[in-house]
């Protein structure tokens, strides 16, 4: 029995290593076969039904490329592209410069700083429908507050959400009320990484407030600033929500975004087969631009 | 439109809008036709054990009322429980087709006339005539058009529960303030525009008129009454400008919104006139469907009823509502069981008594006027003596989605008026096409 005992150590000890691996599996085998499921099998069975007729309710009929060859020449396809864009330039933009300036102004030390950041954060807590609902009520032309004080100005207030040009402000008003308190912390962390000499030392050779913000501020937390236009770009080419709840009229909307547009295909005019290939055109058009943004940041991302 | 006129006694008049014979025989053989054997044979009939089946509704203020015919229900098949599932209208179709697609629909659910062909012809509905015969159901008891919104091919497909029709609800207050007389059946399109001016104030904020932007509660109306049609007879054409008359309809229609006389597409984004501005207030005069009937009679405002203004014909839209099984339900035989009931007397009654419908049940109108104390409603109920099934969206309803596009567009301003028969013609056609 003893002579057995070494070799039987090596062997539990490989058991053991390879018991470790099956725990790992199995650890992750929830999350594994939920991704395999509801994703990779979805995402397989979109592909293939994208290129069929299929009005959900009879069987689907294959048709080829005609649903792609069909996008190009879609004008509400157009529309609706142009909005997603003319919505998404504007926020992104407009949402990373506030935030980044928000969370220099509560990374001093001013008053009431913890109160300010609960304030801003506020509003990422809030559901999106319950916050388009209460902004939609706000823009309303007639009724609504904000014309009720620009009316007291003297100004006859436009038909906000009614109208493209205003309805895209005012969606991209709704987006950065929504969203600036989520950049705002990941920025605020990543001035937190910021090492306090680089301050002290600019300081004693003289370096101003602003100079300090352009040149150790900003480049510092050009990581944080990646991560969070990826992220604001994806988002903004994805807006439905808003637009569902705030510019639709009767069973029109006056600002269709893509993902309203494939809602719209699909679940409304019986089009699912064409709506799941406007759905790949903008799972395309995603990865590109995110495919751009990292191929960008190497000329401008500076890690320490 | 399509020329099936109707009447609630269960007579097909020849109608002022022109009666398609091809119609006429289908109906007529529908009528004849025997129960087809082959396509209920495989529905084993309810044994008695104890199930619970789901019923699909999208109509929060009629969840009492239910509540009370399931409760009856229980009474007659003690074994079976019924569950309601609510989905409000805006989400109930979307979660219908996606439900039925993905096998998870209601046993039993609403069905409106308008979707009765794509559900059936896509083969997700069981036919339900079975129900009807020796101790069930007696098709004797509805009118027979409206049992015909629930016929595909010469199938019953749905029990009859309620139908509805337009008339002109209006606020005495308003008329009263005004020193204007109220509305009745003498009433024209130019007396209607003549009144909806004198009550339009703009300063004040006050409409003489609140036009719907969806044409089931207001243009269809005045193209039928004008005797227009949208789609060509075999509805593969839209003819709105080539007929010219379904065109002139729309063109006075839009009138309305270009002069201010109703609340435009603009303000009813947020403030719907049947929801919002009518009970508001401000709306002096709304053309609605007798859905509406119990919510604005238990406001306790002063709001009443008049028929709908006549064009060259009296004429308004007629809708139903039914309930239908579905073909993938698990238990087949309860859920038929439970349809029965529904299309039934004592259901209907219930139905009526609550106010929420004005039953199919013939006979039993009276118990949904009784629950409208005070009000004209007796209208809705005349209505349907020349009420006008629109015409079957047999080929798919993109088109429909297309024509109210085009239309508001006209309401907006944004298709100039002399030619937005025109555009609404190209706009419904190519989709037509498409589809």
């Amino acid at each position: 029995m003893r002579a057995h005992a070494a070799p039987e150590t090596s062997v539990h000890s490989t058991s053991h290593r390879a018991s470790q691996g099956r725990w790992g599996y199995l650890l992750i085998s929830p999350m594994m076969i939920g991704f395999s499921i509801f994703f990779l099998i979805a995402l397989g069975a979109s592909f293939v039904l994208s290129f069929t007729r299929w009005d959900l309710l009879n069987p689907p009929v294959f048709n080829g490329l005609s649903n792609y060859r069909k996008i190009f020449t879609d004008s509400t396809f157009g529309v609706a592209l142009f909005n997603t864009f003319a919505i998404a330039i504007p926020h992104v933009i407009l949402r990373i410069s506030i935030a980044l300036g928000l969370a220099v102004a509560l990374n001093s030390k001013i008053a009431f700083r913890t109160f300010y950041r609960v304030v801003f954060f506020l509003p990422v807590l809030t559901m999106p429908v319950a916050t388009a609902t209460i902004w939609k009520w706000i823009f309303d032309p007639k009724y609504g507050p904000l014309n009720g004080v620009l009316a007291q100005a003297g100004i006859a207030g436009p038909s906000w959400l009614f109208n493209q040009g205003t309805a895209i402000f005012a969606v991209v008003i709704v987006l950065l009320w929504s969203g600036i308190g989520y950049d705002l912390i990941i920025f605020l962390a990543g001035l937190q990484a910021i090492p306090r000499d680089y301050y002290e030392a600019s300081a004693l050779d003289g370096a101003s407030g602003w100079q300090q913000f352009r040149d150790i501020t900003v480049p510092l937390l050009t990581p944080t600033t990646f991560f969070l236009s990826v992220i604001a770009v994806i988002g903004s080419l994805q807006v439905f929500d808003l637009v569902y709840v705030m510019t639709r009229v009767d069973t029109s909307n006056r600002l269709p975004t893509l993902v309203y547009y494939i809602y719209e295909r699909g679940f409304e005019a019986g089009q699912m087969g064409y709506a799941i290939s406007v759905a790949w055109v903008l799972l395309i058009l995603i990865l590109g631009f995110t495919f751009l943004q990292f191929r960008l940041q190497r000329r401008w991302v500076h890690y320490q | 439109m399509v020329s099936r006129k109707i009447n609630r006694r269960g007579f097909v008049q020849s109608s002022a809008v022109g009666v398609s014979a091809a119609m006429l025989a289908k109906s007529a053989l529908a009528q004849d036709a025997t129960p087809d054997a082959s396509a209920v044979a495989d529905v084993p009939a309810y044994n008695g054990e104890e199930v619970t089946i789901t019923y699909g509704v999208w109509d929060s203020a009629q969840q009492a009322g239910i509540e009370q015919q399931i409760a009856a229900f229980k009474e007659v098949q003690p074994n079976i429980t019924v569950e309601i599932q609510l989905t409000p209208w805006s989400d109930y179709w979307t979660k219908l087709q996606t439900a039925v697609a993905g096998g998870e629909a209601f046993d039993v659910f609403w069905l409106n006339s308008a979707n009765c062909p794509v559900y059936a012809s896509a083969g997700a509905l069981i036919p339900v005539d079975s129900v009807f015969g020796e101790g069930g159901l007696d098709k004797a008891n509805y009118p027979k058009q409206i049992l015909d919104l629930y016929n595909f091919e010469g199938v019953q497909y749905g029990t009859p529960r309620e139908y509805d029709t337009i008339a002109l609800f209006y606020n005495k207050d308003i008329f009263d303030a005004a020193g204007e007389a109220y509305p009745d059946d003498t009433w024209d399109w130019d007396k209607f525009r003549e009144v909806a001016e004198k009550l339009t104030d703009e300063g004040a904020g006050q409409y003489g008129v609140g036009l719907n932007l969806g044409g089931q509660e207001n243009y269809t109306n005045f193209v039928l009454q004008n005797e227009g049609r949208y789609l060509n007879e075999e509805l593969t054409e839209c003819i709105v400008a080539k007929d010219v008359v379904a065109g002139e309809a729309l063109q006075w229609n839009t009138q309305f919104f270009l002069d201010g006389l109703t609340p435009g597409p603009d303000i009813q984004q947020s403030n719907p006139v049947s929801d919002m501005l009518f009970p508001g207030g401000v709306v002096a005069m709304l053309p609605g469907g007798s859905f509406r009937a119990k919510t604005y009679h238990d406001l306790g405002m002063n709001i009443d009823v008049a028929p709908l203004p006549q064009g060259k014909v009296r004429a308004t839209v007629i809708h139903g509502l039914g309930n239908v099984v579905w073909s993938g339900s698990k238990n087949p035989g309860a859920a038929l069981e439970f349809a029965k009931f529904l299309g039934g007397e004592d259901a209907e009654r219930i139905l009526g008594e609550s106010g929420i419908g004005l039953p199919a049940y013939m006979g039993l109108e009276d118990t949904w006027l009784t629950s409208l104390e005070g009000m004209n409603a007796q209208v809705f109920v005349d209505a349907a003596e020349y009420g006008v099934i629109p015409q079957d969206p047999v080929v798919g309803p993109a088109w429909q989605g297309t024509l109210g596009e085009e239309v508001n567009k006209g309401f907006a301003g944004e298709t100039p008026i002399d030619v937005l028969p025109q555009t609404i013609e190209d706009a419904v056609n190519a989709t037509l096409q498409d589809s």
